[in-house]
C-alpha cells in the first residue's frame, strides 16, 4: 500500500469497561477509497469514533498513526487539524450556531488564518448547489430541525468545504432515499476528485457505493477484521451478504 | 387526639400566596390501629408477619412522601405493621393481594412493610373499597425495601366512597440495581392525600411511578412525589395523568432531587391533567433540584381541554364531544390499570368507572 | 472593544471584566446616616423636596417594611444588614441636559460603558443615574416633539404630569408586596417616568442606565412608564457598579402600564458587581390587546431576587419573556417570571435559561396563573438548566395554577450538562475544547441574545466568553 496515510497497529478498544475491538491493525494510504463493512454490532462506528479520538473510547492497546506522526494520545482537535474528518452517523443538533459560522469557524481553526469571506460564500453556495441544499440551510442553526437527509448533507457539506486528507464517513447512506443517496454520492465523488485524499467508507449496505471506485474492502465482525479483499468483495457481499464471515469474529456484539 | 399540621411538604417552597408548598391537615377523632388483611393464599416464597415486631426498626429510616407530621397517628393508634419479605433469589408469580374494607365511620391506621431480599422480586397489590355512602377516615402507610438487583411492584387502588378522607403514604429504599415501580389508581375518596417518597441511594437502583386518577363532584386530591438520587447512574420516571370534573380539585408536587454526587443519574417525570368543567382547580408544580453536573433531568406538563386535533378526529368518527371526553378520561385509567396484574381488580376499577359515567 | 469585518458584523474581542470595576472618590456628594427610621426617611423626602403626599406615603411604607416579615423561601440574606446601608447617597451635580456639564469623574464613568456614544448613534433618550440622582436625562428633538415624555422622577413629581404620577405610583407594585418593596416605598429615589402619547411609535428605544459608585449603599430608583394606546416603545435598563468588600443593595421598581394595542418591549442587562444584593420588583399590567416582552439577562450581583410578572387584564393581552442567568462563583441567583392572566383569550410565553458555574446557585421560579374567567388562555413555559461542574446547583420551581378547562397550558423543563457528544462533534472540526464548550454555552444562549440589539448581544456573549475561560 506504499507511504501510509493512516497506520493502525494492533489497536483493542473498550467502552464502558467492555472491549469492542480486538487487536485490530488496517493501513491506508494517500488517495485510497477503503470500504469497511459488517453485520450490526461488529464495531464500525466504534473504530471511526476511536481514529477520532472520542474519550468515551479507550485504547486499551495498540497505536495509531498519520502521516508517519503518532496520533495515539492526540485530542480530537488536533487530529481534525492534522488533516481528518468523520462524518457522523447521527450528526447532533447543535442550537444557536447557524450552520455558516460553523463551517467558517472549523476552516478558521483548521488554517489558523483569516477568511476571506467573500471567496468563503462563493465556495459554499456552490457547494449547496452540488448538494441540491437549499441556500437557506445556511442561516438555520446547526442540524436544529434538520431531517435525516438533510443532516447527512450536512456533513457532506462540511466535508467538501474542510477539504480534510483523510475522511472517515460514517454510515452515510442510512436513513436516505433513492434520490438523497445519489447526491450524497456525488459529493463524495467530487470530494475523490479534488484531493488526493483518502477514505474510509462505513456502511452496511452498499448503495451509495455504486459510483465511487474502491481501492479496499475490510469486512469488520466482533470486533476484528475478517477478511480484506479489492472492490469486488463488496459485490460479492451483495449478493451473498456476511453469512459466510460470521462465527469467525473475535468479542460481542457491539457498535 | 388532635393533630393539626401540614403534610405533603414540597421539597423546596415557593411563593405563599400559590398555597401549594403544603397541604394542611387536622384531624381530632381517635384513630385506630388496624390490621393490613391478606387475601389470598400466600404465594410460594413469601412470608408474613402481622406484626413486624423488632424488625420494623431496620426501616424505620426510610421517608416517605406525606411524610413524618403524620407519625403521630400511627404511634397514638398503636399500629403494628404487617411484613411481607420475598425471599431471596425467587421470582414470586402469585402477586400478594391485601384487601381493606373500611366500614363507615370507622377511623383507622395501618402500616406494611415490604421487604425483597436479593435477588427476589414480588408484587403487593393493596386495594381499598367500601360502600359508596360510606364516610370514614384512613390512613395507610406501605415502605417498601428492594435488596441487591430484587424488585417490588407496589399497586395501590383507591375505590373508597365518596365521603371517605384518606392519607396513602408510601416510602421506598433499593439496594444496589433494585428496583421499585409503583402504580396507583386513585378513584374514590371525599379528600386523598397521597404521598410518595423514593430514595435511590444504591449504584444502578431505579424508580418509576404511574399514576391515574379521576377526581368528580367536590372531590379533592393532593399528591406529593419525591425522588431523590444519590447512587450513581439511578433511573427515575414518574407519570401522573388523570382527570377533573365539576368542581374537583387536584394538587400535584413532583419532585426529582438529584444530589452531589449522582453521576450518570437520568430523571423524568410527566403530568397530564385533563381539565373537562369550568369549575375545577389545578395546582402543578413540577420540581427538578440538581447539585451534580452529569445528569439529564426533564419534566413535562401539559395541562388543559381535550386537544382541538384529537376532537376533531374523534367528532369525525362520529364521537360527540361528551363521549370523546369520557373515552379520554377513561383511558388515562385504563391505561395504568393495565399495569396491574389482578383481573378481580381491574374490573372493579372499570366497573368504578361505568358507574361514575354513568351519573354524568 | 470591538472592529467590523466585511461583512458588517461585529468581531468580537476579549473583554475586560475589570471595566466595570472602577470608582470615583464621592468628593462632596451628600451621604445620608445609614440605616432606617423615620427621622431619617424623613429627612431624606424633605432633602428632595417631596410633594407631602409622597412624604406621607414614605413613611406609611416605613411602617409596612417594619411589619412584613422575609420571606420563608429564596436565596439567604441574613447577611443584608440594612443598619449600615445609607439609603441615599447623593452626588454633588444637579441634573443635566448635556454631558458637557456633567462633572468630569462622573461623565468619565458613564464614557468608559458607552453610554454617551450609543445615544449619539442609536438611542433616542438617555437618563443616566449615579447613585441616588440622575446626573443626565436627554430626549432627541423629533421624539419629544411627538409629544413622548421621558424626565427624572423628582421634576415628573412636580410638573404636568404630577396627578398621572399620584394616581399610578406603586399601585401595580404596592409597599404591601413585600418587604423590600415596603423599603423602596420609603427610600425610593431617581428613576425614570416615561409617557408614549397615543399612537406614537418610537423608531429608537430609550435607554436608563443605573450605576451605583458609593459603597455600602443602596440604589432604589423607580421606574414608570406608561405606553398609551396603539403606542410602541423598546426601553433598555442597563446596570453596573464596582465591587466592594461590604454589600451594597439594590431595590429598585419598575411598574408598566401598557395600554391597549399598545406595545411595550423592555430590556435588561443586569451585571451588578459580585457584593451587590439585588432585590428588585417589576410589574407590567397589560390592557386588550396590549403586548409586553420582557428581555432578560442577569449576569451578577451576589444575590438575586428577580421575577418581572405580567398581569393580563384585558382580552387578547400578550406577555412574553426571554431571560438568561448566569451564576458563577459566589453568586445565588433566583430569578424567573410570573405571569397572571385574569381575561379571556390571553397568552404567555416563558422561555428561559439557566448556567451555573464554579459553585454558583441559579434557581428558575415561576408562577402561571390563569383565574376562572381567562378562558381560552394559553400559557407555555420552557426552561432549560445548563450545569458546568458539580460544585454548582440548578433549581427549577416552576408553578402552574389553572382555574378553568378552557385554557392551555405547556410547560417542559430541561436540565443538563455540556453533551460529551456535542464538544466532540465540534473538536472533531478542529475548534479546542474551551473554544467548543463556549460555543455550545453561546448557542445555549441564543435565544436570549438575539432578543437583545446588538451591541448588548455583543455584549452578554463576551462576558459567557469571560466566565466561560478558564473553566476546564
Amino acid at each position: 500500500m506504499g507511504n501510509a496515510l493512516l497506520d493502525v497497529q494492533h489497536i483493542s478498544v473498550s467502552i464502558d469497561e467492555k472491549q469492542v475491538l480486538h487487536d485490530l491493525s488496517l493501513q491506508i494510504g494517500k488517495g485510497e477509497t477503503h470500504v469497511l463493512m459488517g453485520p450490526n454490532g461488529a464495531g464500525k462506528s466504534t473504530l471511526g469514533y476511536t481514529l477520532m479520538g472520542n474519550p468515551a473510547y479507550h485504547l486499551d492497546s495498540g497505536t495509531i498513526l498519520y502521516n508517519g506522526k503518532e496520533i495515539t494520545g492526540e485530542k480530537t482537535d488536533q487530529r481534525a487539524k492534522d488533516g481528518m474528518f468523520l462524518s457522523f452517523q447521527t450528526p447532533l443538533e447543535v442550537p444557536g450556531i447557524p450552520l455558516e459560522t460553523f463551517i467558517r469557524s472549523s476552516l478558521q481553526q483548521r488554517t489558523g488564518e483569516h477568511i476571506k469571506l467573500f471567496q468563503f460564500q462563493k465556495d459554499l453556495k456552490a457547494a449547496m448547489q452540488l448538494l441540491n441544499m437549499d441556500p437557506s440551510y445556511a442561516s438555520r442553526d446547526l442540524n436544529v430541525g434538520f431531517s435525516g437527509g438533510e443532516r447527512k448533507k450536512s456533513e457532506i457539506l462540511q466535508l467538501l468545504m474542510l477539504n480534510p486528507s483523510f475522511a472517515i464517513l460514517d454510515e452515510t447512506d442510512s436513513g436516505l432515499d433513492v434520490d438523497a443517496v445519489r447526491t450524497v454520492s456525488k459529493g463524495i465523488e467530487e470530494y475523490q476528485k479534488k484531493r488526493d485524499g483518502a477514505l474510509l467508507i462505513i456502511t452496511h449496505s452498499t448503495r451509495i457505493l455504486e459510483s465511487l471506485h474502491v481501492d479496499y474492502t475490510h469486512v469488520l465482525v466482533k470486533g476484528t477484521v475478517v477478511k480484506t479483499g479489492d472492490g469486488s468483495l463488496v459485490q460479492d457481499i451483495n449478493e451473498h451478504g456476511f453469512e459466510q464471515f460470521l462465527g469467525t469474529g473475535g468479542g460481542e456484539a457491539h457498535e | 387526639m388532635s393533630i393539626h399540621t401540614t403534610i405533603n411538604n414540597i421539597p423546596a417552597p415557593t411563593w405563599n400566596w400559590l398555597k401549594i408548598n403544603n397541604a394542611p391537615f387536622s384531624y381530632s377523632a381517635s384513630v385506630l390501629g388496624a390490621d393490613s388483611p391478606v387475601q389470598n393464599v400466600l404465594p410460594a416464597g413469601v412470608s408474613y408477619k402481622a406484626d413486624a415486631g423488632s424488625d420494623a426498626g431496620t426501616y424505620s429510616g426510610i421517608a416517605t412522601g406525606v411524610g413524618k407530621n403524620i407519625d403521630s397517628l400511627f404511634t397514638d393508634a398503636g399500629v403494628r405493621p404487617a411484613l411481607i419479605t420475598a425471599a431471596r433469589n425467587t421470582h414470586v408469580s402469585e402477586p400478594v393481594c391485601i384487601a381493606f374494607n373500611p366500614a363507615d365511620g370507622s377511623s383507622t391506621a395501618s402500616s406494611q412493610i415490604i421487604r425483597a431480599e436479593e435477588g427476589s422480586s414480588v408484587t403487593v397489590i393493596i386495594s381499598y373499597t367500601s360502600d359508596e355512602r360510606a364516610s370514614g377516615f384512613q390512613t395507610v402507610r406501605t415502605l417498601c425495601s428492594a435488596g441487591k438487583n430484587a424488585f417490588i411492584h407496589l399497586v395501590k387502588v383507591q375505590l373508597l366512597g365518596s365521603s371517605f378522607t384518606q392519607i396513602d403514604d408510601t416510602g421506598t429504599d433499593c439496594e444496589e440495581g433494585g428496583r421499585v415501580e409503583i402504580t396507583q389508581i386513585i378513584l374514590g375518596g371525599k379528600e386523598t392525600f397521597a404521598g410518595v417518597a423514593s430514595r435511590l441511594s444504591a449504584y444502578q437502583s431505579s424508580f418509576k411511578s404511574d399514576t391515574a386518577y379521576l377526581c368528580r363532584g367536590s372531590q379533592k386530591l393532593d399528591m406529593n412525589y419525591v425522588v431523590r438520587h444519590l447512587g450513581k447512574k439511578t433511573d427515575s420516571k414518574m407519570i401522573v395523568k388523570g382527570t377533573l370534573l365539576d368542581t374537583a380539585e387536584k394538587t400535584y408536587r413532583g419532585s426529582i432531587d438529584f444530589k452531589n454526587g449522582c453521576s450518570g443519574a437520568t430523571g423524568n417525570e410527566q403530568e397530564e391533567p385533563l381539565l373537562l368543567t369550568p369549575s375545577v382547580v389545578n395546582k402543578s408544580i413540577p420540581l427538578i433540584l440538581c447539585d451534580e453536573e452529569d445528569v439529564a433531568g426533564e419534566h413535562g406538563a401539559t395541562i388543559g381541554r381535550l386537544g382541538e386535533d384529537t376532537l376533531f378526529y374523534m367528532q369525525s368518527r362520529g364521537i360527540s364531544k361528551q363521549a370523546a371526553e369520557e373515552i379520554m378520561a377513561r383511558a388515562k385509567v385504563s391505561s395504568v390499570a393495565s399495569l396491574v396484574p389482578d383481573e378481580t381488580i381491574v374490573t372493579k376499577i372499570h366497573n368504578y368507572l361505568d358507574k361514575a359515567f354513568a351519573h354524568e | 472593544m470591538s472592529d467590523t469585518n466585511e461583512s458588517g458584523k461585529t468581531q468580537v474581542n476579549d473583554i475586560d471584566r475589570s471595566m466595570y470595576d472602577f470608582r470615583y472618590d464621592e468628593k462632596d456628594f451628600y451621604r445620608n446616616d445609614p440605616g432606617l427610621t423615620e427621622e431619617i426617611v424623613a429627612k431624606l423626602s424633605d432633602d428632595k423636596n417631596d410633594p407631602a403626599w409622597m412624604k406621607e406615603f414614605r413613611l406609611k411604607s416605613l411602617a409596612v417594611y417594619n411589619e412584613l416579615k422575609l420571606t420563608n423561601w429564596g436565596p439567604d440574606i441574613s447577611d443584608l444588614h440594612m443598619e449600615h446601608i445609607a439609603t441615599y447617597v447623593r452626588p454633588n451635580t444637579k441634573m443635566q441636559g448635556d454631558w458637557k456639564n456633567v462633572p468630569q469623574d462622573i461623565k468619565d464613568t458613564f464614557e468608559k460603558l458607552g453610554i454617551p456614544e450609543a445615544e449619539r448613534t442609536s438611542l433616542a433618550g438617555v437618563g443616566a443615574q449615579y447613585d441616588s440622582e440622575l446626573v443626565y436625562h436627554n430626549v432627541r428633538d423629533e421624539v419629544a416633539k411627538q409629544g413622548v415624555v421621558y424626565t427624572d422622577f423628582e421634576s415628573a413629581l412636580r410638573g404636568p404630569y404630577a396627578g398621572m404620577i399620584q394616581d399610578h405610583f406603586m399601585h401595580l407594585v404596592t409597599p404591601r408586596d413585600h418587604k423590600f418593596a415596603a423599603l423602596h416605598g420609603a427610600v425610593w429615589s431617581g428613576g425614570s417616568f416615561v409617557y408614549v402619547p397615543k399612537g406614537v411609535h418610537l423608531s429608537f428605544p430609550l435607554q436608563s442606565y443605573f450605576r451605583l459608585n458609593a459603597k455600602g449603599a443602596g440604589q432604589f430608583e423607580h421606574t414608570l412608564i406608561i405606553v398609551d394606546e396603539g403606542a410602541d416603545l423598546h426601553f433598555i435598563e442597563g446596570c453596573s457598579a464596582p465591587k466592594y468588600n461590604v454589600a451594597n443593595l439594590h431595590a429598585g421598581c419598575v411598574e408598566l402600564y401598557v395600554a391597549k394595542n399598545a406595545h411595550l418591549r423592555y430590556s435588561t442587562i443586569e451585571n451588578w458587581s459580585k457584593n451587590m444584593y439585588n432585590l428588585n420588583t417589576k410589574r407590567a399590567k397589560v390592557e386588550e390587546g396590549g403586548t409586553i416582552e420582557w428581555v432578560s439577562g442577569s449576569f451578577g450581583s451576589h444575590i438575586s431576587y428577580l421575577y418581572p410578572e405580567s398581569d393580563l387584564v384585558g382580552e387578547r393581552a400578550r406577555a412574553e419573556f426571554t431571560g438568561i442567568t448566569f451564576a458563577g462563583n459566589g453568586q445565588n441567583l433566583d430569578t424567573g417570571a410570573k405571569m397572571v392572566h385574569k381575561a379571556p383569550h390571553t397568552s404567555s410565553v416563558i422561555t428561559t435559561k439557566s448556567i451555573s458555574k464554579g459553585g454558583g446557585i441559579s434557581t428558575y421560579r415561576s408562577a402561571v396563573y390563569i383565574a376562572k374567567n381567562a378562558a381560552g388562555s394559553k400559557a407555555s413555559v420552557s426552561c432549560q438548566s445548563l450545569m458546568l461542574d458539580s460544585q454548582s446547583r440548578s433549581d427549577t420551581i416552576p408553578a402552574m395554577e389553572v382555574l378553568t378547562d378552557d385554557a392551555d397550558v405547556g410547560h417542559e423543563a430541561k436540565i443538563g450538562r455540556i453533551s460529551n457528544e456535542a464538544v466532540f462533534y465540534l473538536m472533531s472540526r478542529g475548534i479546542s475544547e474551551e473554544e467548543a464548550r463556549s460555543m455550545i454555552v453561546s448557542g445555549f444562549a441564543n435565544p436570549v441574545s438575539k432578543e437583545l440589539p446588538l451591541e448588548y448581544a455583543v455584549e452578554m456573549n463576551n462576558l459567557i466568553r469571560l466566565e466561560m475561560k478558564g473553566t476546564l
